[in-house]
């Protein structure tokens, strides 16, 4: 169970002696719950700050506020040492399969490596485990002996994920899993993370601006824009009938691979601005086709507007047609 | 107006002859778009770069021909091509950012390329260029044509881009990825301007993707390409409602959609091994529906109605 | 084996000649006994100043001694002065880079302003100096030399750290719950090695030059020690009164063995990388 208060990341950029840093607020004040078993999609795009949120909720980088409880315990507050050791239960599957394996290592050591660090497994446990292992992700235990660079993309990230689950952890974290793989491979990826998911019964936070991917593999969809969550709710909510207008213009911008049914789009003015200021007022004030007299005044908090379905604006009761 | 035949473009290595495009054979009309899809090692990016031949040893074209507005493009000189390249034939890339020159401003880069084929005054060149922008839909053109490129999001960049293809008015866009490296939303926004720009000036477009939404949405005809060659080619319409080729089909359906939740089918094995492509057909270690024949010999091109064109063993007995 | 001996020299014929050239040195440095027909220090005054002959294969110094034993006898010192002072400047440099580059910014900018220090004073000057304080010999050279060098190592090795340790192999090392010492030395320095390979190659070269340079000055290996370098300083002497050969033959010798290095460097790297291991 993870549950995610407030949590915050600022970062500073340039300044020396004589200017002052540049403040980028990558991720204000976001809180967000995972039950055991969820699936819960992040989606936004670039410059969202999805991946920041990601790493500092497995304390990756070190949040500058709020607190992420992992089975009531706060990560943010415990020391090094007992950080390490309850790595065990929460992992990470990177994007980039190729970059996230070091390219010096065997197999057999990469996804060795947590079983040394986090148990006390004899060699032959050690070995059982990862054939083990190796047969869950769909490959074949002679490639324990291979480098990296022998597979190709899907294989490098089934190996990633073998490497994810080593230690039988309860959540993982999964940073555009699929994004730098071929589309065929891509459905192979993701029927093995939902295979996974429901044997072992793990809770994902798979972060990824591919809204196909979510709908088919979570439970639960959080928006993300300029560092905040502007809509959760259930995957089938969100895609039905999706109310902040930032998703609304995502989802009617993905390409439909038929034909026959041609996207209605709606379209958002300008540019993402960039991160660099706190918001008083709502962060998609001057690009949102529907505006209200609230919008230049307050910031709309995010609230429950339909049962389970939260949305961060004050123009959620109408959908916005073009 | 673009014939490609029979292309045969090898890389040689240390290992022998990589047959990256290997027997591709496609045709694009004048005024349509056609999408060349498939995954990396396919062939479709080298496929391009042939046409244009920006190819260097140890890559070359052994075998085929390209027919432009009926003369042989392989047949021409460098000197011949260069002319050709920008003016005529005009190609956008994937990642924007790399393709756009960091030290010059966007004018610059702009200016170069419409005085180096068409000549004229800088002047000329200036509202030209300035014309090219708003066309791209660069909001305050007339102070963004001063940035240099880091200044730029990734999906101004690629409207930049645009406009230097279209500077002078080509007759043929070959246009490689342009949106994968982009956010969903600019996205849509750079295929529509693609597709109002292509239709407004009735130009012809060879699009390069692996995104069947994207082809769904704006090509008019489709060839889907595999381990070096064209494996089905025809209207959108008709591949997208009749897939024939295993291939084809097998791509449909493993292709997610946002409008509806469906299990994940998936075509099994790997992408193929441009270093070790298999006897006879080459998809024949992943198809579903292989036979005998399937491991002997390899396909010829069937042409089923409408000029679906399918090279495969299955339909070869019809 | 042969065959990919045979490969290597096919495909390689560059790195494969500065290999044999090396190999030679080597064998006759450790096998100088046997092959040096006199010894390294014995003067024969009545043969003084001979040209190439059949008795003195490259003739003889002002002393007597025959050049060819020298200089199959300063193989010895000099490859040993080469493989020890890298050796050494790679053992504290190496390591030292790798764990400053991943420290935090104030230890890493304070250790590099020192290092810095180091480093304004132009290589061989330093050398000059620092051998001018501790005096000739042996054991002294190869400290100048080690001392010299290993900022360079440092400095190489921590600008690779720093760029390898964005990568997301390293992120990746630290999600498994790896702690700072173990990605350090486990994860990041592994990857660092093949330029530091080459770096050893080029220091060699340059080690042998240095201690050619600092005997040739009087304050390296002293006479009447053979030594490549203060040879061709003798040999100086009577280049003009036409001598050549006493010069000529240890400078042909230096410029052998830093032409192999060179060489072999520049394929080394190449060879390290790990995806590119199955080739040869």
């Amino acid at each position: 169970m993870i549950e995610i208060k407030n949590l915050s990341k600022t970062f500073e950029q340039g300044g020396n002696f004589f200017t002052n840093s540049k403040k980028i607020y990558a991720v204000s004040n976001v809180s967000l719950n995972i039950e055991p078993g969820n699936a819960v999609g992040l989606v936004g795009e670039s410059g969202c700050g999805k991946s920041t949120f990601a790493r500092c909720v497995l304390q990756l980088i070190k949040p500058t506020g709020g607190s992420v409880f992992f089975n009531g315990v706060d990560l943010t507050k415990i020391n090094g040492n007992s950080l390490k050791k309850l790595r065990a239960k929460f992992q990470m599957v990177f994007q980039d399969p190729g970059e996230s394996l070091n390219p010096r290592m065997k197999i057999s050591e990469i996804i060795g490596e947590p079983l040394n660090l986090h148990t006390n497994f004899s060699t032959l446990e050690k070995r059982y485990r990862m054939e083990e292992i190796m047969n869950e992700v769909g490959l074949k235990t002679h490639h324990l002996e291979r480098y990296p660079h022998q597979f190709s993309g899907g294989q490098q990230q089934r190996i990633g994920i073998g490497r994810a689950i080593a230690t039988k952890p309860d959540f993982i974290v999964l940073d555009e899993p699929t994004s730098a793989l071929d589309v065929s491979i891509r459905g192979q990826i993701l029927k093995l993370l939902q295979d996974l998911k429901y044997r072992f019964n793990l809770s994902y936070l798979l972060i990824t601006h591919d809204l196909n991917v979510v709908l088919n593999v979570c439970d639960y969809v959080a928006v993300m824009y300029l560092g905040k969550i502007v809509e959760f709710g259930t995957t089938e909510s969100i895609f039905s009938s999706p109310l902040h207008p930032y998703t609304q213009a995502l989802l009617s911008s993905i390409p439909i691979p038929d034909p026959m049914s041609k996207n209605k789009r709606i379209k958002l003015k300008g540019e993402i601005p960039s991160p660099t200021k706190i918001h008083k007022i709502c962060a998609l004030h001057g690009r949102c086709p529907v505006k209200n007299s609230n919008c230049d005044s307050e910031y709309p908090l995010i609230l429950e507007k339909k049962p389970g379905h939260f949305a961060a604006c004050w123009n959620t009761n109408r959908i916005i047609t073009n | 107006m673009l014939n490609i035949n029979n292309l045969h473009t090898h890389i040689r290595t240390n290992y022998g002859n990589v047959k990256a495009v290997n027997g591709a054979t496609f045709n694009l009309e004048q005024g349509e778009i056609l999408g060349l899809v498939g995954e990396s090692g396919c062939g479709k990016s080298l496929t391009a770069l042939s046409i244009l031949r920006l190819i260097q040893k140890p890559i070359n074209i052994v075998e085929g021909d390209i027919f432009f507005n009926g003369k042989n493009l392989l047949n021409k000189s460098i000197n011949e091509m260069r002319k050709l390249r920008g003016k005529e034939i005009s190609m956008i890339f994937q990642n924007p950012r790399e393709s756009l020159n960091p030290v010059f401003t966007v004018l610059d880069q702009l200016i170069n390329i419409y005085q180096t084929h068409l000549g004229g005054s800088k002047k000329e060149a200036y509202s030209k260029s300035l014309e090219m922008l708003n066309a791209v839909n660069i909001p305050d053109a007339s102070e963004r044509i001063l940035s240099y490129p880091h200044e730029l999001s990734g999906g101004m960049c690629q409207r930049v881009m645009i406009a230097m293809a279209l500077i002078c008015e080509p007759k043929l866009l070959i246009a490689d990825e342009p949106t994968t490296a982009l956010d969903v939303t600019v996205q849509a926004e750079v295929l529509d301007l693609i597709l109002s720009i292509v239709k407004s000036k009735t130009m012809s477009c060879l699009f390069i993707t692996h995104d069947l939404g994207v082809i769904a949405q704006i090509c008019d005809r489709v060839a889907v390409m595999y381990a070096g060659q064209v494996v089905e080619l025809g209207r959108v319409k008709d591949i997208f409602s009749n897939p024939s080729h295993p291939y084809t089909v097998g791509l449909l359906n493993s292709a997610l959609r946002a409008d509806q939740k469906s299990p994940i089918n998936v075509i099994p094995g790997e992408v193929a091994d441009p270093t070790n492509i298999p006897q006879g057909c080459s998809f024949n270690p992943r198809c579903n529906k292989v036979h005998d024949t399937c491991y002997k010999k390899i396909p010829k091109n069937v042409n089923l109605n409408n000029n679906h064109i399918v090279k495969c063993h299955l339909f070869n007995n019809n | 084996m042969l065959h990919k001996i045979k490969n290597f020299c096919i495909y390689r014929p560059l790195p494969a000649i500065g290999l044999f050239i090396l190999i030679l040195f080597s064998i006759s440095g450790i096998f100088a006994p046997l092959i040096a027909p006199y010894g390294p220090i014995e003067m024969i005054v009545k043969d003084r100043l001979s040209s190439p002959s059949l008795t003195h294969l490259m003739g003889t110094d002002h002393l007597g001694m025959d050049i060819f034993s020298r200089v199959v006898y300063s193989a010895r010192i000099d490859l040993f002065i080469a493989v020890t002072s890298v050796g050494f400047a790679m053992i504290i440099g190496v390591p030292l880079g790798a764990l400053i580059g991943y420290s935090p910014k104030k230890v890493d900018e304070t250790v590099m302003r020192l290092i810095d220090g180091i480093n304004a004073f132009p290589m061989f000057i330093l050398a000059l100096i620092v051998a001018g304080a501790v005096g000739p010999g042996l054991k002294n050279v190869i400290f100048v030399v080690a001392f010299v060098n290993f900022p360079s190592y440092l400095r190489l090795v921590r600008g690779q750290v720093l760029s390898l340790k964005e990568r997301q192999f390293v992120e990746a090392a630290q999600s498994v719950g790896n702690g700072y010492l173990r990605i350090t030395m486990f994860h990041i320095l592994p990857n660092t090695l093949g330029p530091v390979l080459v770096l050893m190659c080029l220091n060699c070269a340059w080690a042998i030059i240095t201690a050619a340079g600092l005997s040739f000055l009087g304050v390296g290996i002293p006479l009447p020690e053979p030594e490549w370098g203060a040879m061709v300083s003798v040999g100086t002497r009577y280049a003009l009164s036409g001598e050549w050969w006493i010069a000529f033959f240890p400078g042909i010798a230096i410029t052998l063995v830093v032409l192999s290095l060179n060489l072999i460097a520049d394929t080394l790297q190449e060879m390290m990388d790990p995806k590119r291991r199955i080739l040869i």
